[in-house]
């Protein structure tokens, strides 16, 4: 089984972003950029069943300027056999995206696609579920334990409050979330192999995908700040505020 | 000029930003705090490949270039110094054997040094010739059962953690400098004794030892030829100052990183700390001093991969570096108050962890020398 | 204009997060004069009448819609957009809350319309334009949609729930069409918890690296239980091995936005802050009165934690 593995660039978490004074987005110039945390815990996953003697082939593609490379590389490092470019805007709306990775699965014919439940700057959680729809094929989103037993996936889900497991046909769409595995990290003569592994380049043209807008961005904020209240003496003063001013306790 | 970083560079630094975020990170602390030896962070190097930075891929390594090497080492001290500081001694032994030993030796030793098996520790220094190697009192003499060697050896980082040591002697003491041999030493050897590890100032998870000498040592041994020891030491060095600059810049800008971020969460009188001018000032101050210190760091590892000699520019960057660090790391302290003073914070750890850097592998002093006979010569 | 809200339920149950999800749905009627405003409910699922019969009762709903089928158990994806596609047409605005089951379904019939989706809305400008939290909350972006069906999850913190009223709005059954041959139910567990889950409860109390110890959290646990509310942590008190991972609170944890947010021991991060300033009333305690905690603090006692939480145990237990 092949298995498709989408990833995005992203702003590296650890880095505290800073909104633009003209207010028109977050800035990103000079700010350290990595794979998208739950993207990498999907490549993890592939490259996991492959070592398992499940997939035969891990396949990882993503959409956006040249930059990506990088991305595509680190995923290439971790054990994914080969990749995808897709050279296209930063930051296309994700049915744009879902379109895109439809027409890659129309040509590599995945048995299974691995995308991470979010991208932690748009924060959308929307790319898995709409390529489903689009391929016509169930989704497991939100996976926090995955095993495929012959024709069919097992797919247990981060659900609010507790974990549903469902069995889904193959082929299908799978979103991680985080808890689906450890990611490791890349090894330094992994990273001068990947250089070695065959990237192809495609266009949204070759993929006979339009590239349209929408939504239109109008405003990036920082959140507003709170006013900082006041101070109590005590703990019966507190108590005595929190019911009666408050009114947050009875 | 061209500013920009070639994709492997960038890959390296990324790839030794995770672990060292995730992992070197969380241990940092803790090993400064109970003087623990960073064996684990080490280890976890290790398997990812990082031991090989420095050697070229017939011996194991990556062939990173110098850059991207700094690059690396940088983002190591950044989260741990200690545990840069013992993997870039482990550099200098292996260095040692890449420039001076016999091909054999190299193809014996090296890949299990790269691949994270074999630690090593770079054995020059003595208690009476620190910053003048030619004075070492060390002896090894050529005997029937093989090298005798004899004398004592301190500070050297790894120690008793090191599989084996490259130990610097002489073999003819009327030679002066060009006396001097070095020798592959296992660390099991009958006749070596460690001292304790020493209470140091800084960098606490990375331990130094004296380390006794009275012991005989198989015929082979000797690494390379006979009387070159003086010479692969000062190339050693060479290369080493260039790790120590990375270094330096690497606490430098965690403890830069720190202070900024202090400063925008801190408020006083009302409003955060870096809006205050006087703050405004210091951490203008510690910015220009880290770039400085980037940039001779980067110049001195691009000059090291153009393969011309490199002493000028290597000492310029560790002096410019080290210092660095050190007013750096200071100023952050001064940032945060009473609060650099204490350990709930990293800063008092970087202060201390900083003071070293201008020291070892040549003092600013060594460096000021090296680089006023370079320029009046 | 016509809207349709998706209803959240559970076991049978309907969930408060459809009434605020009706209140962001009148939010954006309201900002077109139209008098011809009709807010329709879909409770879809099996042996849901019940839940139908609740959704009807929430004030501003015109009808409900009740698809009742034992192939719309358990809300599962691929039928649910089925379902949803073919109801789609006609409305402007489909909304569902930014739950689980919300962010599972409604970028499916968005893909199947062909249009994009808006993602955990947290304000509304204009029947177009919406606020929406990127980067973990750390910005607030205002995006508008050039869709004809706007496809909106929504972050029920965020809206006041509708009222509800006593008269009860009429309730349609549905033909149920769709089908399922992909994909199938095995099991569920919920967590099993005396206290209500952390991100959807009433009252948090979260401990930080202040509490020095994971057997301090104990000191939380009274406190809690008198309040009804769940215990959580800083990301500090989780990487000092005090608690495990799934209490935290914080931009890499859980993004809780309760009515009353009591931070004992926390300095008040960030990191932590990203994940509670939403809250409605934040309480902090902590023994140093320069933590940044205190500056988003509604109340701020400085105390010794150690002192302060039996007290405040006591004093609740006592009313």
């Amino acid at each position: 089984m092949k298995i498709l593995v989408a990833v995005k660039r992203v702003i590296d978490y650890n880095v505290k972003i800073r909104v633009k004074p003209d207010h028109s987005d977050v800035d990103l110039s000079n700010v350290k950029m990595a794979l998208n945390p739950f993207c990498e815990i999907a490549v993890e996953e592939a490259v996991r069943l492959k070592e398992a003697g499940v997939a035969s082939e891990v396949v990882v593609a993503s959409i956006g300027p040249q930059a990506v490379q990088e991305q595509l590389r680190t995923a290439l490092a971790l054990g994914a056999d080969r990749a995808i470019h897709v050279d296209a805007p930063a930051a296309l709306d994700a049915l744009v995206i879902a379109k895109l990775l439809q027409a890659v699965v129309a040509a590599e014919r995945p048995g299974l696609v691995l995308l991470g439940k979010q991208a932690i700057d748009s924060d959308n959680n929307q790319t898995g579920q709409m390529l489903a729809a689009l391929m016509g094929v169930p989704q497991g989103t939100f996976a926090s334990q995955l095993s495929v037993e012959g024709d069919a996936l097992r797919v247990t889900r981060e659900i609010d409050g507790g974990l549903e497991t469902l069995e889904l046909t193959l082929p299908a769409v799978i979103t991680a979330d985080l808890r689906l595995n450890e990611p490791r990290y890349a090894k330094l003569p992994d990273i001068m192999k990947a250089k070695k592994k065959p990237l192809d380049r495609w266009t949204p043209e070759e993929l006979e995908v339009v590239v349209t807008a929408h939504q239109r961005l109008l405003k990036v904020e920082p959140p507003a700040e709170r006013q900082g209240g006041i101070k109590v003496s005590s703990v019966s003063e507190l108590v005595e505020r929190l019911r009666n001013d408050a009114k947050v306790i009875s | 000029m061209n500013f920009t970083f070639n994709e492997d560079d960038i890959a390296f630094q990324d790839a030794a930003h995770r672990v060292c975020a995730d992992v070197l990170k969380t241990h940092a602390a803790r090993y400064d705090e109970t003087r623990e030896f960073c064996q684990e962070s080490l280890r976890a190097l290790g398997e990812l490949g990082f031991w090989s930075m420095n050697l070229p891929s017939e011996y194991g390594g990556v062939d990173i270039s110098s850059i991207g090497m700094s690059l690396a080492v940088e983002e190591i001290a950044y989260h741990c110094a200690a545990t840069c500081s013992s993997l870039t001694a482990h550099f200098l032994a292996t260095d040692s054997v890449l420039i001076g030993a016999t091909e054999a030796q190299r193809q014996a030793l090296l890949p299990l040094c790269a691949s994270g098996e074999k630690l090593g520790a770079f054995a020059l220094t003595e208690p009476g010739a620190g910053s003048n190697p030619a004075e070492m009192r060390t002896r090894a003499v050529r005997t029937a059962d093989g090298w005798h060697l004899t004398g004592t050896k301190h500070y050297i980082t790894n120690g008793a953690f090191a599989d084996f040591l490259v130990v610097y002697a002489k073999t003819d003491p009327d030679q002066g400098h060009r006396g001097i041999s070095a020798f592959l030493v296992d660390r099991h050897t009958p006749g070596i004794s460690f001292s304790s590890p020493e209470k140091t100032l800084g960098l606490r998870g990375s331990h130094i030892y004296e380390i006794d000498f009275d012991c005989v040592l198989p015929d082979d041994a000797l690494m390379g030829e006979e009387g070159a020891g003086f010479a692969t030491a000062m190339e050693v060095l060479d290369r080493g100052r260039v790790e120590v600059a990375a270094m330096s810049v690497g606490i430098a800008r965690a403890a830069y990183d720190a202070s900024i971020a202090w400063s925008k969460e801190r408020i006083i009188a009302g409003k955060p700390l870096g809006r205050h001018q006087g703050i405004q000032w210091m951490l203008a101050e510690m910015h220009a001093q880290l770039e400085a210190a980037r940039l001779v760091t980067y110049k001195a590892a691009d000059a090291r991969d153009s393969g011309q000699r490199f002493s000028l520019e290597s000492a310029v960057a560790k002096l410019v570096a080290s210092e660095a660090a050190a007013k750096v790391t200071d100023a952050a302290v001064q940032v945060h108050g009473g609060y650099g003073y204490i350990s709930d914070l990293p800063v008092e750890r970087y202060y201390r962890d900083a003071r070293i850097t201008r020291i070892f592998e040549g003092t600013s002093e060594i460096q000021k020398i090296i680089i006023g006979r370079a320029i009046t010569a | 204009m016509k809207l349709l809200v998706l209803a959240e339920h559970h076991q049978g149950q309907l969930a408060a997060a459809t009434a605020k999800v009706v209140a962001a749905a009148r939010q954006i009627a309201d900002c077109q004069q139209d008098a011809n405003v009709e807010i329709d409910v879909l409770v879809a699922g099996f042996q849901v009448t019940e839940v139908a019969q609740g959704a009807a009762g929430i004030e501003g709903v015109s009808r409900v819609l009740l698809a009742d089928s034992s192939v719309l158990d358990h809300q599962l994806a691929e039928p649910m957009g089925e379902l949803l596609v073919t109801l789609a047409d006609g409305y402007s605005h489909v909304l569902a809350a930014a739950s689980t089951t919300g962010k599972n379904v409604l970028p499916r019939l968005a893909a199947l319309k062909d249009v994009a989706q808006l993602s955990e809305i947290v304000a509304v400008i204009d029947e177009d334009t919406f606020k929406r939290p990127i980067y973990a909350g750390n910005a607030i972006a205002t995006v508008q949609s050039l869709d004809p069906i706007k496809v909106i999850t929504v972050r029920v913190t965020a809206f006041e729930a509708a009222a509800n009223r006593d008269q009860t709005a009429p309730v349609s059954v549905l033909p149920v069409t769709a089908h399922n041959g992909h994909s199938l139910f095995v099991s569920e567990s919920q967590a099993v918890s005396d206290r209500p889950e952390l991100g959807s409860a009433r009252v948090v109390i979260s401990g930080g690296r202040g509490m020095g110890s994971g057997d301090n959290f104990a000191l939380l646990d009274g406190i809690a239980d008198a309040l009804g509310g769940a215990i959580g942590a800083s990301r500090a008190a989780v990487d000092a091995g005090y608690v495990a991972n799934d209490l935290q609170v914080g931009q890499t944890g859980k993004i809780v936005a309760p009515e009353l947010y009591i931070a004992v021991g926390i300095s008040g991060a960030i990191q932590h802050l990203a994940g509670m300033k939403d809250s409605k009333v934040i309480v902090a305690i902590n023994k140093d009165e320069e933590a940044p905690i205190f500056q988003v603090a509604d109340y701020g006692l400085v105390a010794d934690l150690f002192q302060a939480l039996p007290e405040l145990e006591s004093a609740l237990q006592r009313r």
